[in-house]
Order: structure tokens, then C-alpha cells, then sequence
């Protein structure tokens, strides 16, 4: 079993209700949450600039051949 | 004809063999551990019938003393050096424990529902209802057996703490006091509301990601010239290396808040997965984004011959590359410690068809 279908059977794996969870336990959930909401935040402005800083590169090299 | 209708006798199966099979049904642990809870529940209900039965035989003793009977008894309490050290002893003892009582009960009605505390501890008082009979004999006075009654209810409640943790959750849930109630809910949205800003960012992601595999197709089809002009642009500009730099370190961030995840929220790692699917699955699905993003500034500066680029993107490609090792090393380890925990079961039929 490779590294993506146990990533895919965890996912479809039913999961218990977070009801059935402790208020201390749902807190670190909420912090870890906001956490990861944050890597990705950075994660998503970091790519988007290498992105259009690539695109305005290409962009111009195909300008100044024409 | 008749003979042709009868039945042979083996096509019957014993009642003996449908007993044993009957007994063979498995119970699973929690309907075991409902069963046991609710033969405690049981029992603490005789025992406590048990407790009023003989209070009222004991009452109805008293009740049949002849007044000098009574009295003789109260001397032997009040005048006698024996019964003078057991009322202390008793009075004493009676009055710390009210004091705990009155103090556990307020500590529970902020956890659970302060009626059914009160409910619960009220129960108690037939184990402190001696002392109540005894009073109207004038053997005690009426504060010591006001203290009676709650020594009898600090007892209970004592109980009552000590076995509620167990109780199964929809019974747990049924007590609970009701701002707790609402506190969860409260919570559990939250947490609901944040995996839904999650999925919008990676959807985002998911786009970012097909963008950054249609740029890497247009770099590769450029031709020879413009691939070092593109290279050489690229490696004048300190944009390029800062936004490297910044992704690296992002990634390094990642790795740091897998590494840390068990030390930072320990009470997630035996909730395994709420910690996989409300933090860690959902970032690690498009990880190899960045991986692709550093490939495609790697692919422009190869292809131009950009030396000084070249090298840098080498170190933070080396970096990246760690740190998304590393972030995968914690994920395997969650999802091996969340297949472990399947039942054999569940185990079979998460395999692959």
C-alpha cells in the first residue's frame, strides 16, 4: 500500500463526531486549524508571486522578439 | 401417501445446538461496557432500597422505645466518657465532610446539569438519614443530623464523580450542564466554518498548481534565445531570489509545525483523525506544489545557462525537498497510527480492490 492510497483510505474512512470531543480537545483542533490556514495562506502568496513574476518574465522575452 | 409428508427427524436441528449458537453472539466492548454500567446502575439502585428499607425497619425500632429506653440511650451518649468521645469523633468527622460535600457539589454543578447534582446528592441522604431518626428521639440534635444527611450525599456525589467520566457520551451529553452544551456547539462550528475556509484555499491551490504546469509547457517551448533571455532576466532580478528564499522558508515552516504537532497539541494524538483531517491531510494533498513551482524557476534557469540561479535554486530545492520529506514522514506516521487503530475489519476493507 503506497503513501497515497493510505492517505486516500483515511480520508474515506468515516470519522467520529467532534461533538463526542472534549471543549480542550476541540480548542487545539480550532488552534492546529488556524495554524495550517495560515502555511497555506503563505504557501498560496508565495506561489502566486513566483507565478506572475515568471508569467511577466515570459511575457516580456516573447515582447522584445517581436 | 402419509408416509411421503412426514419430515425425517435430521432435517430438525436440536433445540442444544440452537442455544450454543445463540451464545456465540458476539458483544462488542462498548455494548459490554453499557452493560456494565448499567449493572452498576442497578445495583447502587438496590443497595440504595436496600439503605431505605433499613432505615424504616431501624425507624420503626426507635419509634417502639419506650421514652426511658430513648433516654437511656441519649444518657449513655451524653454522660458516659465512651459515648462522649464517639459523638465527638462522629460530630467532628461529620462536619468536614458537610463542608466537602456542600464544596464538591458546587464543582460538579459547573461541569453537569446542577439538578441532577442536586438530584444525585439528594439520594446520598439516606445514608446520613440515621442521625435524622435519631433526632426525633432526642438522641441527636437537629444540626447533627443535618450534617448526617450530608455526609450521605458527599458520599454519592464522591461516587457520582468517580463513575460520570465513564458514562457513555449520549448519557454523558444528557447531564452535562447546558452551557457546556452550547459552548461545544459553538466550537464545533468554528472548527466546521475553518474546514470550509480550507477546502476554498485549496481550491485555490488546485489552481495555482495547474497554472504553474501550463507555464512550465510554455518555458519548454521556447526557443534557445529566449530561454537565456528569460534565464538572465530572471537571475538580475532580486525578486527571484527573495520569492525563492520565501518559499523555502515557508516550507520550512510546515516542517517545523508537523515536527511539533504532537508536543504543541497532545490531546490530538489520540484523536488521530481529527488531527490528520483538520490540520495535516488537508495541507499535505497539493504539498508538492511548491516542489513544482521551484521546478519550473529551476526548469527557466537551467535552460539560460543562469549560473548564480542555478546554484541558489539547487540549495533551496535541497531545502524544500527536506522539508516535504519530513512533513511526509509525520503524515505516514499519522495515517500508519490511524490504520492501526482500525478494527481487523475495517483494516480489510481499506485495502485497495
Amino acid at each position: 500500500m503506497n503513501f497515497e492510497t493510505k492517505k486516500m483510505n483515511n480520508n474515506d474512512k468515516p470519522k467520529k463526531d467532534l461533538k463526542d470531543l472534549s471543549v480542550e480537545q476541540l480548542d487545539q483542533i480550532a488552534e492546529s486549524q488556524n495554524e495550517s490556514k495560515k502555511l497555506l495562506d503563505e504557501e498560496i502568496a508565495n506561489l502566486t508571486a513566483i507565478k506572475d513574476l515568471l508569467k511577466e518574465k515570459i511575457k516580456e522575452v516573447k515582447e522584445n522578439k517581436e | 401417501m402419509n408416509e411421503m409428508i412426514i419430515k425425517p427427524k435430521n432435517e430438525v436441528a436440536p433445540p442444544s445446538v440452537e442455544i450454543a449458537k445463540e451464545k456465540t453472539i458476539p458483544i462488542s466492548p462498548e455494548e459490554k461496557n453499557e452493560k456494565q454500567l448499567e449493572k452498576s446502575a442497578t445495583n447502587i439502585e438496590v443497595q440504595s432500597q436496600k439503605l431505605e428499607n433499613n432505615q424504616v425497619k431501624l425507624e420503626q425500632i426507635i419509634e417502639s422505645l419506650l421514652p426511658e429506653e430513648g433516654e437511656f440511650v441519649a444518657g449513655e451518649l451524653e454522660n458516659t466518657e465512651e459515648g462522649k468521645n464517639i459523638m465527638r469523633q462522629l460530630i467532628d468527622k461529620a462536619s468536614r465532610l458537610s463542608n466537602s460535600q456542600k464544596y464538591l457539589e458546587e464543582k460538579l454543578s459547573q461541569k453537569y446539569n446542577p439538578k441532577v447534582v442536586k438530584v444525585i446528592g439528594g439520594v446520598g441522604k439516606v445514608f446520613g438519614g440515621l442521625s435524622g431518626m435519631l433526632i426525633g428521639h432526642g438522641i441527636l440534635s437537629a444540626g447533627t443530623a443535618v450534617v448526617g444527611a450530608k455526609v450521605g450525599s458527599y458520599t454519592v456525589l464522591k461516587v457520582f464523580e468517580k463513575y460520570a467520566i465513564h458514562l457513555p457520551q449520549s448519557f454523558n451529553e444528557k447531564i452535562k450542564k447546558k452551557e457546556e452544551k452550547e459552548i461545544i456547539n459553538e466550537k464545533v462550528e468554528k472548527i466546521e466554518k475553518g474546514r470550509e475556509d480550507i477546502r476554498e484555499k485549496l481550491k485555490e491551490r488546485g489552481k495555482l498548481k495547474l497554472e504553474i504546469g501550463n507555464l512550465s509547457e510554455e518555458i519548454n517551448s521556447l526557443s534557445d534565445q529566449e530561454k537565456n533571455k528569460l534565464a538572465t532576466s530572471l537571475e538580475k532580478d532580486e525578486k527571484t531570489f527573495s520569492l525563492t528564499q520565501s518559499l523555502k522558508s515557508t516550507y520550512e515552516k510546515y516542517s517545523k509545525f508537523y515536527e511539533e504537532f504532537e508536543t504543541k497539541y497532545p490531546l490530538l494524538t489520540t484523536g488521530v483523525e481529527f488531527a490528520v483531517h483538520a490540520s495535516i491531510g488537508p495541507i499535505l494533498e497539493g504539498i508538492e506544489v511548491g516542489e513544482r513551482a521551484l521546478h519550473m524557476v529551476e526548469l527557466a534557469a537551467a535552460a539560460g545557462g543562469a549560473e548564480k540561479l542555478t546554484s541558489h535554486l539547487f540549495n533551496v530545492g535541497n531545502s524544500i525537498k527536506f522539508a516535504i520529506n519530513k512533513a511526509k514522514e509525520k503524515l505516514l506516521k499519522f495515517s500508519n497510527k490511524a490504520i492501526t487503530e482500525q478494527t481487523p475489519i475495517e483494516q480489510i476493507e481499506s485495502l485497495p480492490a
